[in-house]
């Protein structure tokens, strides 16, 4: 902004500031004479001048949290490494130098260690629950203090804790199983006297062998006495007196009502924790929720418990009655004693399974049956509507239904009565449809090698690439498109290398099947195989002159080997020397030609044909001017090597890992070698300019003749690009290089596109998942893609300054429409004409912004949309905003049609029903909420993650959500079914975006580790398979 | 020269206008104001809120050593204060938001900055640092009052009373000021 604008919307800021907000608008008019741009600036400012912004308005910090003990020793334990942190402190995994065992050390607040009573209470607290010894306790083994710092010294348990595994309802043998440890430990330490307090799934333990272990007995009392001692210890720093006053052991959520009034406890206070950790594992959902403490709380002491139906629709009545029978607000309705509970699980428990009286069994096995899977009485009779919740069905309910259905028909032949013919009817029509079973099928979008790649090579004029691989793919690259031009399946084993000659018209490649091919470049045929060979070959070079051809072999396990030397052209041999060789390495004429060395160890002058010095190393590379050779080794030293005046200088532990590459830029100003990472060096200096991490570890590295580029291949099949001006990733040949924000489906199901950090689009073939092409240009990380309704054309969103629009069938850029800000989501609509993007609305055909989001929510505030959608007729524009709402545009008018807001949270994703009837939305809170639009409401709330949601995808045929995000999961949620979800896939990293095939068949993710993945439906029916 | 005295001189020397001292008093000071960070969290390592203006003060009575300086010498330490107090927490919440980009759990190595607990993500942290250099572009002395007034608790006085404004000024500029920056981080973008 210009220092005089700035200057007038101040003056006119504070003229209008002094003014009634009713007279404001009338002052504006004449202060801004129609400079809408100024009074735009001016309102905006006024309508921020008293919004409370909490980073602005609240202190910037405070400081709580966790430091640093790795390595240090309390007592006698050592600590080795951080495992957890809860509500009182960390827990540590620790060594016990003394008894030399494992244990878990949990620290305790210091401030419990400066007041006597406290120690002694703790310290009796923990002896009592030392002494439980029960297989379901985490038994104690020492309590201390080092210095300021508390701590209990405990069994040390490799496994989960329950929040962990919890996530989605769990299947109720488990719940029971569980439920039944949990309450045996707790019966053994009521038993004992010991109160837990603070019943959680964070403070149930699950180890390896599935058994079940609780955590922190009589821990949670430590809390209550915390709180007075504040006042007296911290007067020069700020304490929120209120909130702390207002603390009550144990956790919102669990605690029980007379816990929240802070009333005495007793054991019924535990029974209450364990009622609501029943009912989390069983429906996924808690009993008593709330956004805030305060909601939580009230709901607790006022809310009756919510039909179960709400939650799950599965859950065994029997089940339902022990869990509400435990959840009683009134304790004395409650279970009087653990003993009790749990007597009443195990029965359960002995039901579900095998031993029972016939006639019961077989009547309470139908009631179960239906209990399983339709408690939902409609279920029962139309067919349909059974079909329609059993292609929701679990593996685990499949084939539970099936095991129910054999006994079922086993019973109804001894006692065929006319009532167990009907039951027998029903439930075989039933379980017939019932067992349809859905599995998702996992496919890696990556077009290239599938395993790791051994060496590439340059054509001499930067245009080709050819990889070669352990998968025996010999791949030829178009650099430029990054596109795959052919794959040679010629060789029957491991490819080890390859050369270009130096006009570029041959390349040869080398192969453990004891062959050498040698192809030509223009007709991408066969020229020549070699197959003399008596041992695996692992290196190929051409000389500088052409003339040439040299080849390393190894022949025995003892690394005798020969370096054969062929004429091109005629291809026979030259000559043979006899060598050490190694299991891979290089073979490298220097520039003029003059010497021939070999990264085992053995040199030769050509001109003379005497063997001369030389080192043994890994790999090994001379630079341009023939003066300097580098070799990297297997403790990844790094060695310069004085060509003219044979001396060589040592760069220890460069890397490390063992190295396996080394290249020279063509200019040799430059050099890269490898290991685990890749390192840029200075030639000059021999300094080093940046280090390239990698996932996997470097097999080759290449220059680009013109210098531009750093080619990488990898272990797991990559081969990446590095920007060698930048230093920075630039991509990937065989998918992208960066993590992937966006991904779509053409409206015709034909094509995939996906948006990548990398700053290319790929599009791809989605029947056979090969890369079609790849849209290079955009100057910023791509953050959202989306196809014209024709397929003709893609639009991608980057972070800042434009969008972008190809034709696909020119995989060219045909427009871009620039942007004030970023862009972080992309939609065409139906009729092609608009594209919404974070900011505006703008027509497709000028690029013209035809409407300003902040403008048009203005009375929501600022408004930027991470997620746009178009209704499918068109009709519709909806927005989430990071401002908290969500927003309906009328696209025939652009009007706002309505704004819901929502408080505390960002809205990150939306999509359209295929009906144009719902939304669903994705938010930083986990939330998938799914909303009505005529009017925009909130219907419900299908499910969560446990972190932000990336992207939300409604299935084409409606019934199904697909929800992607930070917790590294995709989730499907069954829309009639909320609560329930299923996840697909293996994710380790975040996943970005979801998106749907127009047939509902597959979904392809974009995550956070780089891949592009497909997943594909399959149904089978007793087996069978239905599509 | 024991290092409040020298601190105390360097003050009297900044605001006499020897524009070295500011080198020499800046490391100082953030180094101090990490320091007692990290010691803050070892010795009273619970729930409560350490601020912003409480580490400050605390820092400024360790260093300048004496405790009734006039307004204009603790104006001029805040102004310092405040511009190494953003260094620390822009620098945390560059950390956090790398490691939480790339997936990382944030490593305990990270300590001891990583342990401030900052009153927002790292994203808003981060969005505040770029709201400031933006309006620092085309206003750096109002630039410089929500510095203060933003990293270091300072009053409205210390602030006149530092940049040698008004009081009135002072107000109305970190009004304005607040405005703008409340503007820019609620329709400012961050990077998911």
């Amino acid at each position: 902004m210009k220092s005089e604008t700035w200057n007038k919307v101040e003056e006119i800021f504070w003229a209008a500031f002094g003014l009634k907000r009713s007279e404001r608008a009338e002052f504006l008019d004449q202060a801004c004479c129609n400079d809408s741009l100024l009074r735009h600036e001016v309102e905006s400012l006024l309508a921020n001048a008293d919004t409370r912004v909490s980073i602005i308005d609240a202190p910037l910090f405070e400081t709580t949290g966790e430091f640093d003990l790795e390595g240090k020793t309390l007592d006698h334990y050592r600590i080795i490494s951080c495992i957890g942190s809860g509500g009182m402190g960390e827990v540590y995994l620790a060594h016990d130098e003394r008894l030399g065992r494992k244990v878990a050390l949990k620290t305790l607040p210091p401030i419990i260690a400066q007041d006597e009573s406290h120690i002694r209470r703790m310290q009796k607290e923990a002896r009592a629950a030392a002494a439980l010894n029960h297989p379901n306790i985490v038994t104690i083994y020492d309590i201390g203090q080092e210095d300021w710092l508390p701590f209990i010294a405990m069994e040390f348990i490799q496994g989960e804790t329950l929040r962990q595994r919890m996530g989605s309802p769990m299947p109720i043998h488990e719940v029971i199983s569980i439920s039944i440890q949990v309450a045996s430990g707790l019966a053994a330490a009521h038993h004992a006297g010991i109160l837990h307090r603070d019943i959680k799934p964070e403070n149930i333990m699950i180890d390896v062998s599935g058994d079940v272990k609780i955590l922190d007995f009589g821990v949670a009392q430590l809390k209550d006495p915390l709180v007075p001692l504040f006042d007296s210890q911290f007067t020069t720093i700020a304490v929120d007196r209120a909130t702390q006053a207002s603390i009550v052991a144990g956790t919102p959520g669990y605690i029980s009502p007379e816990q929240a009034l802070g009333e005495p406890l007793d054991v019924r206070t535990d029974i209450f924790s364990l009622g609501v950790l029943l009912f989390e594992m069983a429906t996924g959902c808690r009993p008593f929720a709330g956004e805030t403490r305060t909601e939580i709380l009230q709901n607790l002491l006022n809310n009756e418990l919510q039909p179960f139906t709400t939650f799950r629709k599965n859950v065994p009545p029997d089940l339902q009655r022990i869990i509400a029978k435990a959840l009683r607000k009134n304790r004395d309705e409650r279970y009087q004693s653990v003993t009790e509970m749990l007597s009443e699980l195990n029965e359960f428990s002995r039901e579900t399974g095998e031993e029972m009286d016939a006639t019961q069994r077989a009547n309470r096995m139908f009631r179960q049956y239906l209990s399983i899977y339709a408690v939902d009485k409609r279920a029962l009779v139309p067919l349909t509507k059974l079909y329609f919740v059993s292609r929701h069905s679990d593996t685990d309910r499949g084939e539970r239904g099936r095991e129910l259905l054999w006994k079922s028909l086993r019973w109804g032949l001894i006692k065929a009565g006319s009532s167990m013919l009907l039951i027998l009817l029903i439930t075989t029509v039933a379980a017939g449809i019932l067992s349809v079973n859905e599995t998702w099928e996992e496919t890696i979008l990556n077009d290239g090698h599938t395993r790791a790649v051994r060496q590439v090579a340059f054509s001499p004029d930067s245009r080709l690439l050819v990889s070669v691989g352990e998968d025996a793919k010999v791949i030829v690259w178009d650099f430029a498109q990054r596109t795959r031009l052919a794959t040679f399946v010629d060789h029957t084993r491991l490819v080890t290398s390859v050369d270009f000659s130096p006009d570029g018209k041959l390349f040869a490649t080398a192969s453990e099947d004891k062959t050498v091919i040698v192809w030509d470049t223009g007709r991408l045929e066969k020229v020549a195989v070699l197959s003399q060979f008596t041992g695996r070959v692992i290196a190929v070079a051409f000389s500088p002159d052409g003339k040439l051809l040299g080849t390393t072999t190894q022949e025995s396990p003892e690394y005798n080997g020969h370096v054969t030397l062929w004429k091109v052209g005629e291809w026979n041999k030259v000559s043979e020397m006899a060598v050490r060789t190694a299991e891979y390495g290089t073979l490298t004429f220097s520039p003029n030609g003059h010497q021939l060395i070999s990264s085992a160890g053995n040199a030769w002058d050509l001109t003379t044909g005497r063997a001369i010095q030389s080192l043994a190393a890994n790999w090994m590379a001379i630079s341009p001017d023939g003066k300097q050779m580098l070799a990297i080794d297997g403790g990844g030293d790094v060695r310069a090597f004085d060509l003219i005046h044979h001396r060589s200088t040592d760069y220890p532990r460069a890397h490390q890992d063992s190295g396996r590459a080394v290249a020279f830029s063509p200019d040799g100003g430059f050099a890269a070698t490898g290991a685990d990472d890749i390192i840029l060096w200075d030639v000059t200096s021999m300094t080093k300019l940046a280090r390239f991490e990698a996932s996997t570890i470097v097999w080759n590295l290449a220059f680009s003749p013109d210098g531009r580029w750093l080619v990488s291949t990898h272990g797991d099949s990559s081969i990446l690009l590095w920007d060698v001006a930048d230093r920075k990733l630039a991509g990937a040949l065989n998918g992208h290089g960066g993590a992937v924000r966006g991904v779509a489906f053409s409206p015709d199901g034909k094509l995939i596109a996906s948006a990548s950090e990398d700053r290319s689009v790929i599009l791809w073939n989605a029947e056979s998942g090969r890369k079609l092409a790849v849209l290079q240009g955009p100057t910023h990380r791509l953050t959202g893609v989306a196809f014209s309704s024709n397929s003709d054309n893609v639009a991608s969103s980057q972070f800042r300054e434009a969008i972008s629009i190809w034709n696909i069938a020119e995989a060219q850029l045909r427009s871009s429409v620039s942007l004030s800000s970023g862009a972080y989501c992309v939609a065409i609509s139906p009729d092609n004409n608009w594209i919404a993007a974070s900011n505006h609305v703008y027509d497709s055909r000028d690029g013209r912004a035809i409407i300003d989001f902040e403008h048009a929510f203005g009375a929501a505030g600022a408004a930027q949309m991470y997620g746009v959608a178009f209704s499918p007729n068109g009709r519709w524009l909806a927005g989430a905003a990071i401002q908290g709402f969500v927003g309906l545009l009328d696209t025939r008018t652009w009007a706002v049609r309505d704004v819901v807001k929502v408080p505390d949270t960002s809205f990150i994703s939306v999509s359209f029903s295929p009906d144009n009837k719902q939304l669903v939305t994705g938010e930083d809170e986990g939330n998938v909420r799914l909303w009505s639009i005529e009017p925009l409401r909130q219907i419900g709330i299908l499910g969560r993650h446990t972190s932000r949601i990336k992207s939300v995808a409604f299935s084409p045929n409606r019934n199904e959500v697909a929800s992607a995000g930070d917790d590294n999961t995709i989730r499907l949620w069954d829309i009639n079914n909320p609560g329930v979800s299923r996840q697909i896939g293996t994710h380790t990293k975040p996943v970005l975006s979801v998106a749907y095939s127009p047939d509902g068949r597959q979904i392809v993710s974009g995550e956070h580790d780089h891949s592009v993945r497909l997943y594909t439906r399959h149904r089978s029916l007793w087996g069978y398979r239905l599509n | 020269m024991s290092p409040s005295k020298e601190v105390a001189q360097l003050l009297i020397d900044w605001s006499s206008g020897d524009k070295c001292a500011l080198d020499e008093l800046f490391p100082m000071v953030l180094g101090e104001l990490r320091r007692r960070a990290h010691n803050a969290l070892r010795r009273e390592r619970s729930n409560h809120t350490l601020q912003t203006t409480a580490l400050v003060h605390e820092t400024y009575i360790k260093l300048a050593g004496y405790k009734n300086p006039s307004c204009r010498e603790r104006g001029h330490f805040f102004a310092i204060a405040a511009k190494a107090m953003r260094f620390v927490l822009v620098e945390h919440a560059r950390k956090l938001h790398r490691a939480k980009r790339d997936g990382i759990k944030v490593q305990l190595e990270l300590a001891p900055v990583a342990q401030l607990q900052t009153n927002g993500s790292a994203r808003s942290i981060l969005g505040l640092d770029e709201a400031l250099k933006t309006l620092a572009r085309f206003d750096p002395l109002k630039a410089q009052v929500a510095e203060m007034k933003l990293f270091s608790g300072s009053s409205n006085r210390e602030v006149a009373e530092a940049l040698g404004l008004s009081l009135n000024q002072a107000t109305r500029y970190w009004q304005f000021a607040r405005a703008y920056l409340a503007r820019e981080i609620r329709k400012r973008p961050y990077e998911i």
